[in-house]
């Protein structure tokens, strides 16, 4: 395992200006997206909160199922927010597949740029298998990140009909959420050995968002796909922009 | 977890090959940091965690064992298939012909393994975290296969869109398919589990998905030179799954 993810005290150190209830927050996320739900254990998630106090999850949010919630809770307003600034930018244009799929990579390379070196909100996803379509992609899909993927199956819809629209989305979302997950892991292993400035890998990401954007389109209308008619990284800095600084949300019980 | 322990669905197996199930379940449910011995060797139906370090060493050692042991299989449908294709398609090998060639063979192996399906959650595991595994070259003479189907997709690709532009597209989709492969596992054994999928179901399920595959994942590939395939990889695949695989222990 590299460094940023074996090494608890320079997680801690990171986080330590802020509350206690938000580092529990993101111990869980980070110990859920490299171990899964049942692996990630208790002690470790203290660790990572910087606290030896086994009662702190009890007091702040009840139960262990109940802080992977508010995990879930803590990101997403900022991902929609995102992707409603992203939206708005889509007025004047010709829109393509490639640009609704852009809508939700755009909103996870925001978060991601926001949260790097410590970057674990896709793995933290994928482990618990959230944003594969079997598992009711609606019920943890909300706001604009839900609009985009309706949007996406309806376009789909229209160019290949119900059946092929339902086969390909399947096969399309695996893509989707193993990708993300595995270029966050990518870029926690490279910068453990060699440190970024956040212009480069700001650029990076960017760059991955709008390939992987291509990929997934391609993956779904295969014959009829066509690449962006142009380059959309200003909608992406727009967006970014727009959006400013993440806020992100606690919802604890005490 | 409802499913039943590896002891009580293997109980014609030998303890040494137990222990493998088990820690294959175990490293698939838990991940790799999270795998427990005790629970390992209890699964198996053993009282005696020293049943380890008799048949296997160490835990290093039983980790490569698990990892090999369907991995010989893997490569037999992947020779099998290499063998099709040059019977059938010859010099006209399409892109989709090497990704059904490398994702095929898992599917089988999904498939013959239920209702203890962990092989693609386990092996995620173990080659995200030890990658050299399978790439310490000559470990095995029968890693042949699946190597080849991969050089052979590469260059395939290469020539078609230039070296950079392969490895830039190969390396968005390369890193997913262990992961495809875990998620669709995992659906199919929860299914299984609930009885809401019968082996047949599980057949067609997974010979759409291996079919599926090779044609979305060549169309991320290749995008705007993507054309389909009229091989019909649905007969391919149920071909193959009249084969029964044979698991592989090493001999110590």
């Amino acid at each position: 395992m590299n460094r940023l993810d074996s090494n608890a005290t320079a997680f801690v150190n990171h986080y330590k200006h802020l509350p206690i209830s938000e580092r529990m927050i993101l111990a869980v996320e980070r110990q859920t997206s490299l171990f899964g739900k049942d692996g990630a254990r208790v002690a470790a998630i203290l660790k990572d909160a910087g606290t030896r106090n086994g009662a702190a999850i009890q007091h702040y949010y009840g139960d262990k199922d109940s802080l992977i919630d508010a995990a879930f809770v803590y990101r997403a307003q900022a991902f929609n927010d995102w992707a409603g600034h992203f939206r708005a930018t889509l007025a004047d244009i010709d829109l393509q597949l490639n640009h609704l799929i852009l809508g939700m990579l755009g909103a996870w390379s925001y978060i991601l740029k926001q949260t790097v070196p410590y970057c674990y909100h896709a793995g933290f996803l994928q482990k618990l298998h959230w944003f594969s379509v079997d598992s009711q992609t609606a019920r943890n899909m909300t706001g604009e990140m839900k609009a985009f993927y309706t949007d996406v199956a309806v376009f789909l819809k229209q160019e290949l009909g119900e059946t092929e629209m339902r086969d390909r989305i399947e096969l399309g979302s695996l893509q989707v959420i193993s990708a993300v997950a595995s270029k966050e892991r990518e870029l926690r292993d490279r910068l453990s050995q060699t440190p970024g400035t956040a212009a480069e890998l700001g650029i990076e990401i960017e760059r991955y968002a709008i390939e992987l954007s291509e990929s997934v389109a391609a993956n779904l209308l295969r014959e009829r796909y066509r690449p962006f008619a142009s380059d959309p990284t200003e909608l992406l800095r727009e967006a970014d922009q727009r959006s400013g600084d993440a806020q992100w949300v606690i919802e604890r019980i005490s | 977890m409802a499913s039943k322990r590896t002891a009580h669905l293997f109980p014609e197996l030998a303890l040494k090959e137990r222990l493998l199930i088990a820690a294959e379940r175990d490293i698939a449910l838990h991940s790799l940091p999270g795998s427990r011995i005790q629970r390992v060797v209890k699964d198996a139906g053993s009282a005696n965690i020293s049943a380890i370090r008799y048949h296997y060493g160490d835990m290093a050692r039983l980790q490569d064992a698990v990892f090999f042991y369907r991995y010989k299989a893997i490569n037999r449908y992947a020779d099998i298939i290499s063998q099709r294709w040059s019977a059938e398609v010859g010099e006209h090998m399409r892109l989709q012909h090497y990704v059904f060639a490398i994702f095929a063979p898992r599917c089988l192996i999904i498939y013959h393994t239920l209702p203890a399906a962990y092989y693609c959650a386990c092996a995620e595991q173990l080659e995200i975290l030890k990658p050299d595994r399978i790439n310490s070259q000559d470990r095995y003479p029968w890693f042949a296969p699946l190597r080849n189907a991969f050089a052979g997709l590469y260059s395939l690709l290469s020539k078609q869109l230039g070296g950079d532009v392969a490895l830039e597209r190969l390396q968005l989709v390369a890193p997913l398919t262990a992961g495809m492969l875990t998620q669709r596992e995992r659906k199919l054994r929860e299914a299984f589990e609930r009885d809401e999928l019968n082996r047949a179901d599980a057949a067609a399920e997974l010979s759409r998905f291996a079919s599926g595959v090779a044609e979305s994942l060549s169309a991320s590939l290749l995008r705007e030179h993507y054309e389909p395939v009229d091989t019909d990889f649905s007969s391919v695949f149920s071909d193959l799954i009249a084969i029964s695989p044979e698991w592989f222990l090493e001999q110590t």
